[in-house]
């Protein structure tokens, strides 16, 4: 017999019957659909009770009492096995459906969503307007975290972290979980693809995400504000830059960050310089259509590290 | 697949296969399976399906009279997906009511923990419109590489965000090809009048197919391998001496000095073999801007 066709029927079995059923009332039950020798029927059992629970099929077990004392029952409860439905009107529904048309996220898990919830549905796929998104194995586990409150632990920079999340965060291409890392004792945040192996979740309702918390403030947009250890004297650096880029310049900086032009119609612009790194990349996006003027400390970083370029070694 | 088939009753095999993206064979194959399944293998207790030559038909429903629940993939995806749009949809009423009656079943934790920062360029409305009705557009682009605004006649075929920015995809009428504008370096555009029919497939991962673009291969130190991490890579190998073997696309030298010199002395061309000293090149150009003030 075909796994799929008794994994199928053991499903049937145990949506259908009022009361947990044992191993051997199951096999009882799906006669000849289990091999003859008993271990070899119990690992198929456990490798079919596997499946279901993969696919996502909630399984309820139960020790058993009476005259099946000590046996393990099972069963799946209707009410927790059938999705929850919204009640979406049409209008709703189709709006739902343009979402998931919309935001990419390179796996099938909204169309399998949408095929659950929308019955209705057919094929939605005259978008022109589109959001990727970064998917990660490891996303709806600290989702499911940060709904019912739950600790996570896991390894990042190969320390491990237990950590209270209070936020999921999409920005600029990278998913960030931000909360209360128990180790430090303070607000920490993680980028999810930087997580190392997987993570494990404790139980439900272990803390309270603090009032109004808003994850888009926990830490800033723009990476150059973000501190690090090094210390050039300033957190704002003085650039020169190409009038040909001064455009790019104000659309990320605003206008009031262009302090003077000079003769040769190169503009100075103030620029956040907090993260020395975060600042470098992107003085070097200009290559040679940006300088840095200062702080001098800023300055020499830069020459330091264009020579040990130059050179092929580190600075 | 039996609830939605439940829904209908009768339902040409092609339409359901394309509903749920599979082969017409895989189907009917699936569908044969699940006729042959139910508590017992008294014709009454197996599932009321049949399959003739171009449609499927349900009888009477026995077992899955519902879907099943939600995993939790297929929640978070959906959450996301309605938190992202509402961003950017047109017509955001819908979808607002959406999300409350989804909030109020799945919980509203599941949605208020969720934030994807998705902020709309200027104009993206009408770009969307436009991209709709096929219009054909000239775009006045500003180019990185050579710092200049040029015309630019294309008909737009999608507006899509990507990391940091927002992209127009269109195809350049001019170059006869498909090309990515981003939408910041658009300094302004006008619709010509005209309409451009184009038929487009789904996007293709950048550069690909590209004839213009060439593969470089790098040696970049492990801790160093962050900087690369926004851009595709074709390969990523353990070079064998604590640096790591990667593999980019290139389509321009501006592009690919800018990487370069932000890798620094952490990283060295392995090939193609003109590029080995360009590291060394780029740096020492830019030495010349800062000692001659």
């Amino acid at each position: 017999m075909h796994q799929l066709e008794r994994v199928t029927n053991l499903l049937t079995l145990l949506l259908t019957t009022r009361r947990h059923l044992s191993f051997d009332e199951i096999r009882h039950e799906l006669r000849d659909q289990y091999p003859g020798n008993l271990a070899a029927a119990r690992a198929a059992f456990e490798r079919d009770k596997s499946i279901l629970r993969d696919e996502g099929v909630p399984i309820d077990q139960v020790v058993l009492g009476g005259d099946r004392a000590g046996a393990t029952g099972y069963r799946i409860v209707r009410s927790e096995y059938e999705v929850h439905e919204f009640g979406l009107d049409p209008d709703e529904a189709m709006a739902v459906r343009v979402a998931v048309g919309a935001i990419r996220m390179g796996t099938s898990w909204s169309q399998e969503a949408l095929w659950k919830v929308d019955l209705e549905s057919h094929l939605y796929d005259g978008g022109v307007v589109g959001v990727e998104l970064p998917a990660d194995e490891r996303l709806p586990i600290i989702h499911g975290a940060v709904a019912d409150c739950r600790p996570l632990s896991f390894r990042y920079h190969d320390r491990p972290r237990t950590l209270h999340p209070f936020g999921l965060l999409a920005r600029q291409g990278w998913w960030y979980v931000v909360g209360h890392d128990v180790g430090v004792g303070d607000l920490r945040t993680y980028r999810v693809d930087r997580i190392q192996g997987g993570v494990a979740v404790g139980d439900a309702a272990s803390f309270e995400r603090p009032p109004g918390f808003d994850v888009r403030t926990a830490f800033p947009a723009d990476p150059k504000l973000l501190p690090d250890s090094v210390d050039v004297g300033s957190d704002v650096a003085e650039v020169r830059v190409d009038p040909r880029d001064v455009g790019s310049v104000v659309r990320d900086h605003g206008a009031d960050c262009v302090i003077r032009t000079d003769a040769d119609g190169w503009a100075v612009a103030r620029i956040p310089c907090s993260n020395v790194r975060a600042f470098m990349i992107w003085l070097f996006g200009f290559l040679d259509r940006a300088e840095v003027v200062g702080p001098p400390a800023l300055r020499e970083m830069v020459v330091d590290w264009l020579h040990a370029a130059s050179r092929g070694v580190d600075s | 697949m039996l609830p939605w088939l439940a829904e209908r009753g009768t339902v040409s095999t092609r339409e359901m296969a394309e509903h749920f993206g599979m082969s017409v064979p895989d189907l009917i194959s699936d569908l044969t399976l699940a006729s042959l399944c139910g508590v017992s293998q008294s014709p009454l207790d197996l599932i009321d399906l049949w399959v003739d030559e171009e449609a499927v038909h349900f009888g009477i429903t026995k077992y899955f009279d519902k879907p099943l629940r939600l995993t939790p993939p297929e929640a978070f995806s959906l959450v996301v997906s309605v938190r992202a749009a509402a961003l950017i949809e047109g017509d955001r009423s819908p979808l607002t009511r959406a999300v409350d009656k989804m909030a109020a079943v799945l919980g509203g934790d599941a949605f208020e923990g969720v934030v994807v920062e998705v902020e709309p360029p200027e104009g993206l409305d009408d770009l969307r419109i436009a991209a709709s009705e096929s219009a054909e557009l000239e775009l006045q682009y500003w180019s990185p590489s050579t710092g200049e605004v040029a015309p630019r006649m294309v008909a737009p075929i999608e507006v899509f965000a990507e990391g940091e920015h927002w992209y127009l995809r269109a195809r350049d009428l001019a170059a006869d090809g498909e090309r990515t504008y981003r939408i910041d370096r658009i300094e302004s555009w006008r619709a010509t009048g005209r309409t451009v029919d184009v038929l487009a497939g789904a996007r293709r991962p950048w550069f690909e197919g590209s004839e213009d673009a060439r593969p470089v291969v790098l040696l970049v130190d492990s801790e160093w391998l962050w900087v690369l991490e926004k851009y595709p890579l074709v390969s990523l190998d353990d070079a064998g001496d604590g640096r790591r073997r990667v593999t980019v696309l290139v389509a321009s030298d501006r592009w690919l000095d800018r990487v370069l010199v932000r890798l620094g002395s952490h990283a060295t061309v392995e090939s193609p073999a003109d590029l080995i000293d360009r590291t060394a090149r780029v740096a020492s150009g830019l030495l010349a801007l800062y000692e001659r003030t």
